[in-house]
């Protein structure tokens, strides 16, 4: 019945259902986040007197105690100390590697498609032990190196896969044509066909500042020193070591937060669209 | 090519016995397998991802309901619905595990807060201090994450179906019922299966959300492959073990996706 409304789009009330519905999803989808953000301004006895309620006073001394007395801008720096590094050197692979796989036909292009498949069902963990022992051999444990690289490992049979559907279904007459202008094919990559594809980059962008920026799994087992470690754990750490308070862990967590609410507020149509592309590709 | 050579050395670690330190490592084949079957938490772990992957059917429905208003209704503020509503997806998984943290809290936790507010105190409780409710209420939370990302899987899909279907439908006298089930559902029989596909995969191996809120306690209520394998390997240095326990899982997990896709192939 109540799709017969939304397709005829004619009585009010269904419209008002289906509002209160989206209403309430979407509010679903950010209390949470709005109870950690009011909670932050509060101090530790109003938060156990009234959870739920706003703060009496807002105090924004909460966020510079929380910036002050943690390493939080220590672990922030390491974030983006490994995040910038691998998103370039996953955007130069996957674009050469995804053009060169494009135009080439190589034996055993037909089992790479299975094989990647499959690869993208392996469990984290499962991968994470041997590659854990992998750069603990080669000396790069407790390195942001040795991270970067398993991250860009980690993304990039994903985004070269992306890069490579997005440079087959480019028109060849395009190559052909440049080539007929006396292109070399450096500059038809360059000036032709890497434009052309700059939504997949946009979507390998996003789907690895994700990964990378969230991950939790590798800096756990290839990162020990607190100098070295990345937001996720380091929030962590302090999720430990300030337990009982709560007001400072809700301020730090609000700050590490922001970053990424903010991003994905202003790029949220890329985000969408590159986590889809994703995800059906 | 990144896969293939790991996998080769998780294979080849799961084969040992090995404290992942010394020089010299003992073959002893299979009895690392024969170990994780006979061992009470692989299938107490495996009956947790079970209950996780039923419980991950309501964000696959509240997802598709979702899509499905915002699609066929056209509401003002679409967008902003749909920003709103994908937003924790995209947050880091230690925030939304703290948040959920908090919000289960026994004293200061929204949920038990608003149980008193409602009259229903006396159910208010520690819901990841208890091993009863434990587990549940993590799939909750992941499920919170969950919801955005099916649903604009399954906008995109929505986005893919001809509108001359439905056009041809109601010129053939389909009610709006009609017209979801022959139309819009098998239209959608793609993205269903991603999204079974996906979301079946990340709740059997989940990792972070259990790590950073409960380390698979009160008393291994919340305990999940992910977490064994990891307590096995890296806390306990039973590598040779943990590989095993690692392969075994893989290939549930892989074997399960397969038989699935191939049977919604074959069904059609």
């Amino acid at each position: 019945m109540l799709i017969r409304f939304w397709q005829t789009g004619k009585p009010a009330i269904s419209k008002s259902l289906v509002q209160a519905f989206l209403i309430f999803m979407s509010f679903a989808a950010i209390a949470p986040i709005l109870i950690i953000w009011t909670t932050s301004f509060k101090d530790n006895t109003e938060v156990y007197l009234n959870p739920l309620a706003l703060p009496r006073y807002w105090r924004f001394e909460n966020f510079v105690d929380a910036w002050n007395q943690t390493r939080m801008g220590n672990y922030v720096l390491s974030s983006v100390k490994v995040t910038i590094p691998t998103l370039a050197l996953v955007l130069i692979c996957a674009s050469l590697a995804g053009y060169a796989l494009a135009k080439l036909k190589f034996r055993g292009s037909q089992i790479i498609f299975p094989l990647f498949l499959l690869g993208l069902m392996v469990p984290n963990i499962s991968i994470a032990i041997p590659l854990y022992y992998t750069v603990v051999d080669i000396g790069l444990h407790n390195t942001h190196l040795g991270l970067i690289l398993v991250e860009v490992s980690q993304a990039l049979p994903l985004a070269i896969f992306l890069s490579r559907s997005t440079f087959l279904d480019l028109p060849s007459e395009l190559r052909d044509s440049a080539r007929i202008d006396g292109a070399k094919e450096y500059d038809i990559f360059i000036r032709v066909m890497a434009p052309l594809a700059r939504p997949a980059f946009i979507s390998i962008t996003v789907l690895t500042f994700l990964q990378v920026w969230n991950s939790y799994l590798f800096p756990l087992l290839l990162i020990n020193s607190d100098e070295l470690q990345t937001m996720p754990l380091g929030l962590s750490f302090l999720q430990g070591r300030y337990q009982t308070n709560l007001v400072l862990l809700a301020a730090a967590t609000t700050l590490i937060s922001l970053p990424t609410i903010i991003i994905y507020i202003l790029l949220q149509r890329h985000f969408i669209e590159g986590i889809v592309e994703g995800a059906i590709k | 090519m990144f896969t293939l050579f790991p996998l080769g050395r998780l294979l080849v670690l799961s084969l040992l016995d090995w404290d992942g330190i010394s020089k010299n490592p003992q073959w002893i084949w299979f009895d690392n397998y024969s170990a994780v079957f006979a061992n009470k938490f692989f299938w107490l772990a495996l009956r947790h991802n079970l209950w996780w992957v039923v419980l991950a059917s309501i964000p696959i429905i509240l997802g598709l309901a979702l899509a499905v208003v915002l699609h066929f209704a056209k509401p003002r503020g679409r967008n902003v619905y749909r920003t709103l509503v994908f937003l924790p997806y995209t947050l880091a998984v230690v925030v939304s595990g703290f948040m959920w943290m908090w919000i289960y809290h026994p004293q200061t936790g929204a949920i038990n807060a608003f149980l008193e507010l409602i009259g229903l105190g006396s159910l208010a409780r520690g819901w990841l201090g208890d091993p009863n409710t434990a587990l549940s209420a993590l799939a909750m939370a992941g499920a919170w994450s969950g919801y955005g990302f099916t649903m604009v899987l399954f906008l995109a899909g929505l986005g893919n179906i001809e509108t001359a279907l439905y056009d041809a439908a109601s010129v053939d006298g389909a009610n709006a019922w009609q017209r979801f089930r022959h139309v819009t559902f098998p239209g959608l029989a793609n993205t269903t299966n991603v999204v079974i596909v996906i979301v079946f995969l990340n709740t059997m191996r989940v990792f972070d959300f259990v790590y950073v809120t409960t380390k698979g306690g009160p008393i291994d209520s919340t305990q999940v492959l992910a977490t064994i394998i990891y307590r096995e390997t890296f806390q306990y240095f039973r590598v040779g073990y943990g590989s095993a326990f690692a392969v075994v899982t893989m290939i549930i997990i892989m074997a399960a996706s397969l038989v699935y896709l191939y049977l919604r192939e074959r069904g059609r």
